[in-house]
């Protein structure tokens, strides 16, 4: 009888983390703005087109997940597209010009990226530098790193297995970068929920100072956010060079927008300290569609980069509309 | 009788199912000082919300000088001649003195700032209030209670009818209690009326001429404030006749050390401080704002790199210190800024409380699901913390509620050595009373606590044993019945001379 309780209790805390009804709202807007972009395009909810669309979705979803710890530690990644590039380009220079085995390139590549996120990170933490300013240097100085080292131009990188963990299909219709975004949605999502460190994100992003004095090593947990931030945009620059079969410094640019737009619509605060994995994973999907339909409903690209933007400052509205509904303001 | 400025009768005020007051009636005359008191969710906000237009009646009205009054708002209401100071400052600290006191309407002279205008305004405010202050200095240069007479100083810049002062000497020390106490008189001797919001008993008979008791949202009786007695007035207020709980006060000074301070020092506050912490006592540590009492409790919790001298625990020298260790030490630091340092709003009451238990009665690794709930459930009930669920963001629940969330926390996680800054500021009676009962048990159970507070009355009530502090040396120490309100009063604001 105890364990049905628990399992009971088990049950209805999961209803009760889900019932946010917030991202139930945000699903609901979802699901009619499927139903909306079916009607309007034949072609649009197709298995193919479905799975294209996580396909596209894979890339810059594990870089929102990253970043939704980020925001709801208070601070901001602006370079996740420069650190892509940087990483995939580092990849083509050390493969194809240093001619290292491609395994120790891709761990050279991850630590290079380690050591970026930790160094924005140890900046924020000690020296209280704010991410939007260090990583806003990173975009411009890394990308330009990038091209520096690749003078602009395309390195292949010839292998046919690389290609596959790219843009392969498994069972020869699931893209392989829709399992990734899976497993790092679950990943992640699992930090953020189940373990000490991750409740710690909220807590520091909710109140450093009461945090600090709860005995929460809070430097520390800025540093390890920053890192894997920086990680997670390492493994797109790895994902992108894999399907382009290039190291590539022009890759990635506006992944930072995409990144941090399908946190905020997912319902995270930019002033940190509260947001899901589960409404990320709802906006990664609404920005891979919306960009997917768009293009299936011949919207001029122009227009396509207004839309973004005005879905992105509508979200904010309805983030700040929502919070607002306590009787005193 | 002197004639009758607001007038406010069979108000009601809904908050979805709870209703928060209902058929208030409620008179102010002209000069008149009404102290409006009650428990916390009593309805007094709701009052003050409901006169100062920031919430709108679904019942009554509300007349001002005879005339029914709608608000579309806290401004209209202000420009209206209804200023409210509310407990949080609403200050720019960056800003000036005159250009905080006029802040929103900056006189102008095409486009530009009129400065002299701006000045002139704010020297009248000032005046009004009659206290001196330099125009020019910035705000976030001033002692706390200098910035609190810029804040009243704002409301008056409209030469408001009715002076709604909500909670406003939780953050000032006995004296500038007092001063802040003829300034209300001053203004009433004007003809301004005030609503005084407290959970002071002490200073309402000094400042009020009349008292309103609000309970579950009804108006309970005004009253003339020499007609009662301080407990009748606490009956009214709680509902029920009071039982005063002495608290059992225990000399523990034979028992083992489980603090010892030797020669703290820090340049300018504090100098040479030595004392030593009892198994399962409680410490007071007396003294008038800016005597270093935080300053104290900061450096030996290691949140002060300035402070030099030696702090042993359990007779272990601990020379490098920060938060993480002394937790791990089995120190706990709850800070009197409770917005600032203490709660976590945005998140539950249940992980507010095990902040500090994970890593350390908790795994550190993997959140505990089922061990969480109970620690969580026994804090809750044991501290009789009041919340929907554990799961409210403590954020919304009341000044008390969130206080014993930030003590619950180190009871959470098991802690031998609790210090206390200021733990019952804007609390209201039943939970200050709760707490004082909550560390007294803590005590019988072996844990030891330091105890700041600027209240002399309830360092008297609670502790084993009291230090007082002055200019930054300790100057007594009084054990047991020695620590009445009155001598610790004396003590901590003898002057040099005196002594």
């Amino acid at each position: 009888m105890t364990t049905t309780a628990t399992t009971r209790s088990n049950f209805m805390q999961v209803l009760a983390g889900i019932k946010n009804w917030q991202s139930l709202g945000l699903l609901t807007v979802l699901i009619l703005f499927y139903i909306v972009l079916t009607i309007s395009s034949p072609i649009f909810f197709t298995v193919s087109n479905q799975l294209a669309i996580l396909q596209s979705a894979a890339f810059f979803g594990i870089v929102a997940f990253a970043m939704t710890l980020v925001i709801v530690s208070g601070e901001i990644d602006i370079s996740v597209g420069s650190v892509a590039a940087l990483s995939s380009s580092l990849l083509g220079v050390f493969v194809v010009k240093q001619g290292l085995p491609f395994p120790l390139a891709v761990i050279l590549v991850i630590v290079a990226a380690l050591a970026i996120g930790a160094f924005t990170g140890f900046l924020r933490a000690y020296y209280g530098v704010p991410t939007f300013i260090s990583t806003l240097a990173m975009y411009l100085a890394l990308r330009g790193l990038a091209q520096l080292l690749t003078n602009n131009f395309p390195l292949p990188i010839p292998s046919s297995d690389f290609f596959y963990w790219g843009s392969g299909k498994v069972f020869g219709i699931i893209p392989v970068a829709a399992i990734y975004f899976v497993i790092a949605a679950v990943i992640i999502g699992v930090i953020a929920q189940k373990t000490v460190f991750g409740r710690s994100v909220y807590a520091v992003g909710g109140n450093a100072k009461a945090s600090r004095l709860s005995g929460i090593p809070v430097s520390r947990i800025k540093i390890v956010v920053m890192m894997s931030s920086a990680l997670s945009a390492a493994i797109a620059g790895l994902l992108y060079s894999a399907q382009l079969s290039s190291g590539n410094s022009t890759i990635a640019v506006g992944l930072e927008f995409d990144a941090i737009a399908a946190s905020i619509i997912g319902g995270t605060v930019l002033s940190g300290g509260k947001g899901t994995i589960v409404g990320t994973a709802i906006g990664v999907v609404f920005i891979a569609a919306l960009l997917n339909g768009m293009v299936l409903l011949g919207v001029n690209p122009y227009l396509q980069q207004v839309i973004r933007g005005a879905v992105v400052l509508i979200a904010v509205l309805v983030n700040v509309w929502r919070t607002r509904r306590s009787p005193i303001s | 009788m002197s004639e009758t400025v607001l007038s406010c009768s069979a108000l009601g005020k809904r908050f979805g199912m709870v209703t928060a007051l209902t058929g208030v009636d409620f008179e102010l005359h002209r000069g008149e000082v009404r102290a409006l008191l009650g428990k916390n969710g009593a309805g007094k906000s709701t009052l003050v919300n409901l006169i100062s237009g920031s919430l709108r009646p679904d019942a009554g009205t509300i007349k001002l000088d005879g005339e029914i009054v709608e608000w579309s708002g806290p401004h209209a209401a202000q420009a209206g001649g209804i200023a409210v100071v509310h407990q949080e400052f609403s200050l720019v600290l960056g800003l000036s003195v005159a250009e905080n006191i006029t802040l929103g309407s900056w006189p102008q002279k095409r486009g530009f700032v009129d400065k002299g205008a701006l000045k002139a305004r704010a020297q009248r405010a000032l005046n009004r209030l009659g206290v001196a202050i330099p125009l020019w200095i910035t705000v976030g240069s001033l002692p706390l209670a200098e910035q609190q007479m810029v804040e009243i100083a704002k409301a008056l810049v409209d030469e408001p009818k009715v002076l709604v002062l909500d909670e406003p000497t939780s953050a000032l020390n006995s004296h500038e209690v007092d001063a802040l106490i003829s300034l209300v008189r001053r203004l009433a001797d004007t003809g301004i009326s005030v609503i005084y919001v407290s959970h002071r008993m002490k200073e309402i008979p000094l400042v009020a001429d009349t008292l309103t008791v609000l309970r579950d949202g009804k108006e309970i009786g005004t009253h003339a404030v020499t007609s009662l007695s301080s407990d009748e007035v606490a009956e009214l207020i709680s509902g029920e006749v009071k039982v005063d709980t002495v608290h059992q006060k225990h000399d523990r000074t034979s028992a083992p050390v489980v603090l010892e301070v030797r020669n703290l020092t820090i340049p300018h506050r504090l100098d040479g401080i030595s004392f030593s912490l009892h198994e399962g006592e409680v410490l007071g540590i007396a003294g008038l704002l800016g005597s270093g009492r935080t300053e104290l409790l900061e450096s030996i919790y290691g949140l002060r790199n300035d402070a030099e001298g030696e702090i042993l625990v359990n007779g272990t020298l601990q020379s490098h210190r920060y938060p993480r260790k002394m937790l791990d030490l089995g120190i706990a630091f709850t800070s009197e800024d409770r917005k600032g340092s203490g709660i976590v709003p945005l998140l539950g009451v249940d992980e507010n409380l095990v902040l500090s238990a994970r890593g350390r009665v908790l795994p550190k690794m993997w959140v505990h699901v089922k061990q969480e709930a109970r620690i969580v459930s026994e804090v809750m009930a044991s501290m009789s913390i009041s919340a929907s669920s554990a799961r409210q963001e403590i954020g919304t629940l009341s000044g008390g509620n969130q206080q014993k969330g930030v003590i619950g926390r180190a009871l959470a996680a098991k802690l031998g050595i609790l210090l206390l800054d200021e733990p019952t500021r804007g609390v209201d009676l039943q939970a200050k009373a709760q707490i004082y009962g909550l560390i007294r048990d803590l005590a019988d159970t072996g844990v030891s606590s330091i105890f700041v507070s600027s209240e002399l009355e309830e360092i008297a009530e609670v502790c084993d044993r009291v230090l007082v502090l002055r200019d930054g040396q300790i100057h007594e120490e009084l054990v047991g019945s020695e620590g009445t309100a009155d001598r610790i009063l004396a003590l901590a604001m003898r002057q040099e001379n005196d002594s």
